[in-house]
């Protein structure tokens, strides 16, 4: 099975092979009724191939189905991501509900169920490729836009697990647990060349080579580029930014595996070009201009072997490497006319870790798996420098450890009723000890429907960033703490009929010590004016409460589709107002039809959210934006071609920024806070691949 | 001025919003409507399904069967995950006017006298030993461990993006003289033609 092949490759651990499928414990006790099972033999073989029996690795650690899973969770197959024209990461976590992703023309964030907070890049996700990390130590970044290092034409799957995921993976599984499992070299089976061209002058292009040979190995190697000229004009108050939006990047990915041996290693450099003055950079600049790099690499190796008596053995060790590079126009000597100086920001990261852990299950009732991980961080630069003339404003370097445990057990109390419960600890140099617990009871009264009451508590450790940043107005504070959230959650699945399924969900989210920018009095002393220096402190908090709906159906004919609304009443209790970018009413809708004979598809998605607020206190308008792929294969042999409107109704629409996105306007003089940045309108992308 | 600009776009987005409740609303009356409809099926109904349909897009030599009207017997081997929808999709069912039967066997065995012979995933390290047992024979053998066709069997189960797909092993079915119609090909996610 390639999919758990997958898992078993890239995966921490997973269950005995006889236990993967799970349901079948008593199959008199959930037999269908007899017209089903009829349906089902008199299906056509392209029906009974295209059924789905649905699983999912990320929430346990193991594969497992996704209704026994201790969260609440969705998956993106595929055939989804290809029919609904998802060029990034941020197009398939937007389809997602409860998801969305903010974009400042710089970095995409990703917000959870009423949490995105601007200037958070999507640090309190985990995200994971095949299991591995991809959160950075410096600004613990979630990478989802043209900056995630893997095309999206190589993701099998994306697991989407809501709610803490620290009591299994540690940091940053705060609100969620993102997984993003790619294809092998069986999947691809051969070479595929693509290419696609859009709005803004957007190119991109892949080539891939996969195969199984017959001794078991299998290879996966692939290349990609992309390109773009970005929105041409983007007007600003008070300046016009031209042909400041464009942005580059090239892209690396291997996985070879032979029997229990996996090895993955990946590349990823993104160029951005930002039109947005921010950090009171000089308005529309262009010689120099404001610009970032992000570079990922990082290689996996990891071996697992079942041993005789279920015991299942798994241990990766891996690699990882960032590094981040900026570039500012300051007007410094304020004079417009002269070309404005360059202050360059820089950090870099290197890791290495060790993962272990074993499970076994007992008498078939208990699936218990202990495991352990210790990365070291050789290094944690930040500097930041003006160029001409050069003086050096920031240099920190630091290294540092973090050791973590976990336990886990699946506990079979009754046919009907498991308790999933488990606990990890972790050690961190910086802050020091954080301990983790999260439980679920999952009931399955009838075959189609399950319940889920769901405990848990995880951190996000301070980040580099936020503890050792420190420039001409800010100082470091080596005293952070973790944030900390406790979730509860319930969760009601059903399957109504063999074409219908929903997902209902209440949630409530208790978040504090969230860190912040905050004013420090260095001396102590209130009559100096020291106030001004800024430092991260761990001052905030939040609630959240709210309640999800998930209608996925499949329809006669093939037609698929998917609804989801979130309502989510958030707040800071301090202030009693509602957080930022925290949209009371988040809704998606989905639907592909097969126009001809499984080879012709349209799909059209809907996203919409309401009004937000700002950091400045504003209100954004509600909007909705409508997308539209006409996706077709095998018209001629081994070519797929799609076609895509993006944002079909021309809809105007802005996502909120963080308070330092300020500049000085050119016409006034006066310091302009942006506060929000508008998105992009109606566009276009037109894709070819072709496999041989 | 900047978010003045975007506030024209409101009614628009309001009509937006009222398009996606009204859909959310049909959706939500679809799934009333088909409320009395049947349970999901899992993952072995859909694998019994094909197993029903394997026996009907496979030619077997003669000399498989005792006598013309021999059923085509479809065997179990190690413990049978199937519970009882395989016999209750087996009722009725005909192939080429021959009946389509099930027999079981322990995972010591010799399966003697079946066409289809269904390799549970119980068997574990004894499924090349049961595939060595039924080599040369005109037995159509299907497993559903990863590595089944590798191994020697004819076809195998996988599951793709949670879809119960399959793997054939041309040279292997030939070797046992089975002819595998082209539909089932077709469908196949891999066809292994060389050794």
């Amino acid at each position: 099975m390639p999919q758990r092949a997958l898992v078993l490759s890239f995966g921490i651990l997973s269950l005995a092979v006889g236990d993967l499928e799970g349901t079948d414990l008593d199959p008199a006790e959930t037999k269908p009724p007899e017209g089903d099972i009829a349906s089902l033999v008199n299906m056509s073989l392209e029906q009974l191939s295209a059924l789905k029996v649905e699983t999912v690795f990320g929430a346990s650690k193991h594969e497992q189905k996704t209704t026994e899973a201790p969260s609440s969770v969705t998956i993106v197959a595929r055939d989804d991501i290809t029919r609904q024209g998802h060029r990034t990461l941020r197009d398939v976590l937007n389809s997602v509900a409860g998801l969305y992703v903010s974009y400042d023309r710089g970095y995409a964030n990703i917000g959870v169920r009423g949490f995105n907070r601007p200037g958070d890049y999507g640090g309190r996700i985990l995200l994971m490729v095949d299991g591995h990390r991809l959160n950075e130590a410096i600004y613990d970044s979630a990478a989802s836009d043209t900056d995630f290092p893997v095309d999206v034409d190589l993701i099998e799957r994306v697991e989407v697990i809501r709610g803490p995921g620290s009591s299994l993976y540690g940091n940053n599984a705060f609100f969620g647990v993102i997984n993003v499992v790619t294809r092998g070299g069986r999947d691809v089976d051969g070479t595929e060349l693509s290419s696609s061209f859009g709005s803004f002058d957007t190119w991109t292009g892949r080539l891939t080579y996969g195969k199984r040979f017959a001794n078991d190995l299998e290879v996966l190697v692939s290349g990609s580029w992309y390109d773009s000229q970005g929105n041409e004009r983007l007007a600003f108050p008070e300046f016009v930014a031209e042909h400041l939006d464009g942005g580059s990047s090239r892209q690396a990915f291997v996985k070879a595996s032979y029997q229990d041996l996996s090895l993955q290693g990946g590349f990823g450099r993104r160029h951005k070009d930002w039109p947005n003055a921010a950090y009171d950079s000089v308005p529309n600049s262009h010689d120099p201009n404001l610009w970032s790099v992000d570079e990922r690499a990082w290689a996996d190796l990891t071996f697992a072997h079942e041993f005789d008596g279920d015991w299942q053995f798994s241990t990766r060790a891996y690699f990882d490497r960032y590094y981040f590079d900026s570039n500012y126009p300051y007007d410094y000597d304020t004079d417009p006319t002269t070309r404005p100086s360059i202050n360059q920001d820089r950090a870099s990261t290197t890791a290495a870790g060790l993962e272990m852990s074993v499970s076994k299950s007992f008498r078939d009732r208990h699936l218990v798996t202990l495991g352990g991980e210790w990365r070291h961080d050789f290094e944690r630069t930040q500097l930041n420098w003006d160029v001409a003339p050069y003086v050096l404003t920031l240099n920190s370097r630091s290294s540092g450890d973090i050791v973590g445990a976990f336990l886990q057990d699946e506990w079979q109390l009754r046919p009907d009723l498991i308790l999933n419960a488990g606990v990890r600890y972790d050690y961190y140099s910086t802050f020091g000890d954080t301990l983790n617990p999260r439980a679920a009871l999952i009931y399955n009264p009838w075959a189609a429907t399950t319940f889920k009451a769901i405990y848990g508590q995880a951190f996000r450790a301070p980040n580099e960033y936020e503890i050792n940043y420190a420039g001409v107005i800010s100082v470091p504070n080596p005293d952070l703490q973790p944030e900390a959230t406790r979730t509860s959650e319930i969760v009601w699945e059903q399957r109504v009929g063999q074409r219908w399924r929903s997902r209902v969900a209440a949630f409530w989210t208790d978040v504090e010590h969230l860190i912040e920018l905050g004013n420090v009095d260095v001396d102590r002393d209130p009559a100096t004016l020291d106030d001004d220096l800024y430092q991260f402190r761990n001052l905030g908090a939040a609630v959240a409460r709210g309640a999800e709906i998930e209608i996925e159906g499949r329809l006669p004919g093939g037609i698929r589709t998917l609804a989801s609304y979130t309502f989510t009443d958030s707040e800071n209790p301090d202030t009693d107002q509602r957080l930022e970018n925290s949209p009371r009413h988040l809704g998606k809708f989905a639907v592909q039809v097969p126009c001809w004979r499984e080879k012709v598809f349209a799909s059209l998605e809907l996203q919409a959210m309401s009004s937000r607020r700002t950091v400045a206190g504003a209100e954004i308008d509600p909007f909705a934006i409508v997308n539209l792929t006409l996706f077709s294969r095998e018209l001629i042999k081994g070519l797929e071609f799609s076609g895509s409107i993006y944002n079909l109704l021309d809809q105007r629409y802005s996502h909120p920024v963080p308070d330092d996105f300020t500049y000085i306007g050119p016409i006034s003089g006066n310091t302009i806070a942006l506060d929000t940045i508008e998105q992009d309108g109606r566009s276009f992308r037109v894709k070819l691949t072709y496999h041989f | 001025m900047f978010r003045a600009s975007a506030s024209l776009d409101q009614s628009r987005t309001r009509r937006c919003l009222a398009y996606s409740l009204l859909w959310m609303v049909f959706a939500c009356f679809f799934v009333k409507s088909s409320a009395s409809a049947a349970e999901a099926p899992k993952e072995h109904e859909v694998k019994a399904a094909f197993l029903v349909n394997f026996a009907k897009f496979v030619e077997w030599p003669s000399d498989a069967f005792a006598e013309d009207k021999s059923a085509v017997v479809i065997g179990i081997i190690g413990d049978d995950p199937f519970g009882d929808s395989l016999p209750r999709m087996v009722k009725g069912q005909t192939t080429k006017q021959r009946d389509i039967e099930i027999r079981r066997f322990d995972a010591g065995e010799d399966p003697q006298g079946c066409q289809v012979l269904f390799l549970s995933r119980s068997l574990g390290p004894k499924t090349t030993e049961v595939l060595a047992r039924v080599q040369g024979r005109p037995v159509l053998t299907v497993g559903e461990t990863e590595d089944f066709v590798r191994q020697g069997g004819v076809i195998g189960f996988a599951i793709v993006d949670q879809s119960v797909r399959f793997d054939i092993h041309l040279k292997v079915a030939q070797d046992a003289r089975l002819k595998i119609s082209s539909k089932l090909l077709a469908v196949a996610r891999s066809v292994i033609k060389a050794p």
